[in-house]
């Protein structure tokens, strides 16, 4: 179970792109793993498996006729070969062997070229494989940059390998005229890297386990985009347009949706593009390259690895903006714990040896020997009063041990019964709302209760507490003077830093003569 | 001349239940049953001594003092219980007073304001 299901049923959108696509990407998910479990308990079904899906691949391009016997405009099998070793592990690689020994048209072509041109792409994939899974070990070869641009060179070294070895041995074995090899070098090049661009990537991003964040409820805009996708795939197939006409939208889809989805915006595009290439230009054959061939693969070749840098960019952006949060939300629990540490020093200490001094000394005072002596005493006991008054407001401050002991809907009502300006409370929170939230929200309001006393000459103040979608809404209105600000050092900039580090809003209206409102959110940990 | 109170005192602050303990010397008709430290030991301590009074310190008696605080008159029918607390506020029907004020004058006006029936029927039984 992926941990995005119960993402799914959250009611907070703001918590960003977290989870999985709904239940279809579940279910693909649960078949995935199953698969691999599977795979797992049979290594040979697993080669048998790899050896189908590579020839399956191949016979998809000899049909629709983006494959010739030698080199193609795309050629998945690479991608097929690759994503699985990757994926599923090295030691599958006889799959490959088998897959490509079978799908050789050795019709068309000298057995021993055809059997030099194998070796070639089985050490093409079991190369990227091998730099891809070296890769993986660091980092996510999706979601930073620095992975992506390591997948695409690992890409790019693996098909010259058998961009190399494959047009050598077919002239060796007289399959084809030395003179032709850089030409055929290079567009074999291209439609392996192209192939390997495609689906590797798709196969990394639909893997069980990859570490991809996808939106949850956005059918709508999803199936809006894939028919932008085909909308303009089509015309750019046709002819209608140019092909790059693709590219916002499928920038747009990395930055929505992600890597699988901006995998899968491509692979489809690509499709488009390449059937539009077969389709006016005839099956693909090298004999008959013509430059559309070359600035049809070109297109896959950018429009891939664009996709990936936008993918990958996003997903660093996004990562950075977890990581700070977290590391606000760690820095707010920290001060907390520290807070509730001093407020237990103060009240277990100072606090307690003051009371005791005060009782000791009310009891000598009735008993003073003289009237100077007794006024001596009264004054210091009226002053150790005050200390403990002060004390007591102090680690109130620090951290109100009231709110663990009452609950925040109490503590407030506490507080209104206070305040020497009558407080009429609007709303109060209901259900149980996390510690570091109430301690934030009850901070908020003794402070502002505080000024308001001190500086408003308000003749009334209306407090409103409430369990919103957005967080907890604390909106605090009174009817005095206004003119309040935001001061370095004051009040209410303190209450705003703590806002903050909770990832909530703050805002102070207090126009002069009209008053003050106050309002913040301060939203639900989803951390 | 009836027997003095016996007062049984609470509190996890050894500084303030020795202060508190010279109040209950200090004041008439009443002596000191036991001083203690934590809430168990002031269970089985009234269980032991069935006190007239037990002084419960709010914070000791943790999240929900009044509660908490059942347990020593299930131990002690007898024994009237009251909080005592450093920032006192509305404990759950049991009468809770300021620490600082606590003194002579106000042991005996709780004693004298305790709530009579029960714990003298009992007592008569």
């Amino acid at each position: 179970m992926f941990p995005g299901a119960a993402a799914a049923e959250r009611e907070v959108p703001s918590a960003g792109p977290i989870g999985v696509d709904g239940q279809a990407g579940a279910a693909l998910a649960r078949a995935s793993a199953s698969v691999s479990a599977w795979l797992a308990r049979s290594p040979l079904g697993g080669i048998a498996l790899l050896a189908l899906l590579y020839y399956g691949a191949a016979k998809v391009g000899y049909a629709f006729g983006f494959s010739g016997p030698i080199a193609a405009i795309v050629w998945l099998p690479v991608g097929v070969g690759a994503a699985f070793l990757t994926v599923g592990g090295l030691s599958y690689w006889p799959g490959a062997l088998i897959g490509d020994l079978i799908a050789n048209q050795y019709s068309s072509l000298p057995v021993w070229g055809a059997a030099g041109q194998t070796i070639g792409n089985l050490i093409e994939v079991v190369v990227i494989a091998l730099l891809v899974r070296r890769i993986m070990r660091r980092r996510s070869p999706l979601t930073s940059l620095g992975g992506v641009a390591g997948m695409i060179a690992a890409i790019c070294t693996g098909t010259a390998v058998s961009a190399i070895v494959g047009p050598l041995s077919l002239a060796a074995a007289s399959g084809l005229s030395i003179a032709h090899v850089p030409h055929v070098s290079w567009t074999w090049w291209l439609g392996d890297t192209c192939g390997a661009l495609l689906v590797l990537p798709l196969a990394l991003a639909w893997s069980p386990g990859a570490e991809i964040r996808l939106p949850t409820r956005r059918t709508f805009e999803a199936v809006a985009t894939v028919a932008l996708v085909a909308l303009l795939s089509w015309i750019a197939a046709r002819g209608i347009g140019p092909a790059y006409i693709i590219f916002p939208v499928l920038a747009l889809v990395a930055i929505r949706f992600g890597a699988r989805g901006a995998t899968s915006a491509v692979f489809v595009s690509v499709a488009f593009v390449v059937w539009g290439e077969t389709d006016r230009h005839g099956h693909f054959s090298i004999h008959g390259l013509s430059t559309s061939v070359s600035e049809t693969q070109l297109f896959i070749v950018v429009a891939a690895m664009s996709s990936l840098v936008w993918t990958a960019l996003v997903a660093e952006r996004e990562n950075a903006e977890q990581g700070m949060r977290e590391s606000a939300a760690r820095a707010f629990t920290a001060t907390e714990t520290e807070r509730r540490r001093m407020e237990r020093d103060l009240h277990d200490g100072a606090q307690q040896r003051l009371l005791a001094l005060a009782l000791r000394l009310g009891l000598q005072v009735r008993d003073a020997p003289n009237p100077e002596l007794e006024q001596f005493m009264v004054e210091s006991e009226e002053q150790l009063n005050q200390a403990i008054d002060e004390l007591r407001d102090l680690s109130h401050g620090i951290h109100p041990s009231v709110l663990s002991e009452l609950g925040l809907a109490n503590a407030i009502r506490t507080l209104a019964g206070r305040s020497t300006i009558p407080v009429k409370l609007v709303a109060l929170p209901t259900s149980r709302i996390d510690a570091d939230v109430q301690a934030a929200a009850y901070y908020l309001l003794t402070e502002v209760i505080a000024n308001a006393q001190k500086h408003s000459r308000a003749s009334s103040i209306r407090v409103s507490v409430s369990s919103r979608l957005a967080g907890l809404t604390v909106v605090v209105e009174d009817d005095g003077i206004g003119g309040a600000t935001e001061s370095a050092g004051g009040g209410l900039r303190g209450i705003r830093g703590r806002m903050e580090l909770l990832g909530g809003t703050f805002a102070v209206v207090s126009p002069t003569g009209v008053g003050t409102r106050i309002t913040a959110v301060i939203p639900t940990r989803t951390l | 001349m009836s027997a003095p109170v016996s007062v049984l005192l609470g509190d996890d602050s050894p500084v303030f239940l020795a202060a508190a303990a010279t109040i209950v010397a200090a004041t008439p008709g009443f002596e000191l049953a036991a001083a203690c430290s934590s809430v168990g030991q002031a269970v089985e301590t009234a269980a032991d001594l069935r006190p007239d009074l037990a002084l419960l310190d709010a914070s000791m008696l943790g999240a929900d003092p009044a509660g908490t605080a059942q347990a020593v008159p299930a131990a002690s029918p007898r024994t009237f219980v009251v909080l005592i607390s450093a920032d006192p506020r509305p404990a759950g029907g049991l009468p809770i007073v300021d620490k600082r004020s606590l003194s002579p004058a106000l042991l005996a006006d709780l004693w004298r304001q305790r709530p009579t029936g029960g714990t003298d029927a009992e007592e008569a039984a």
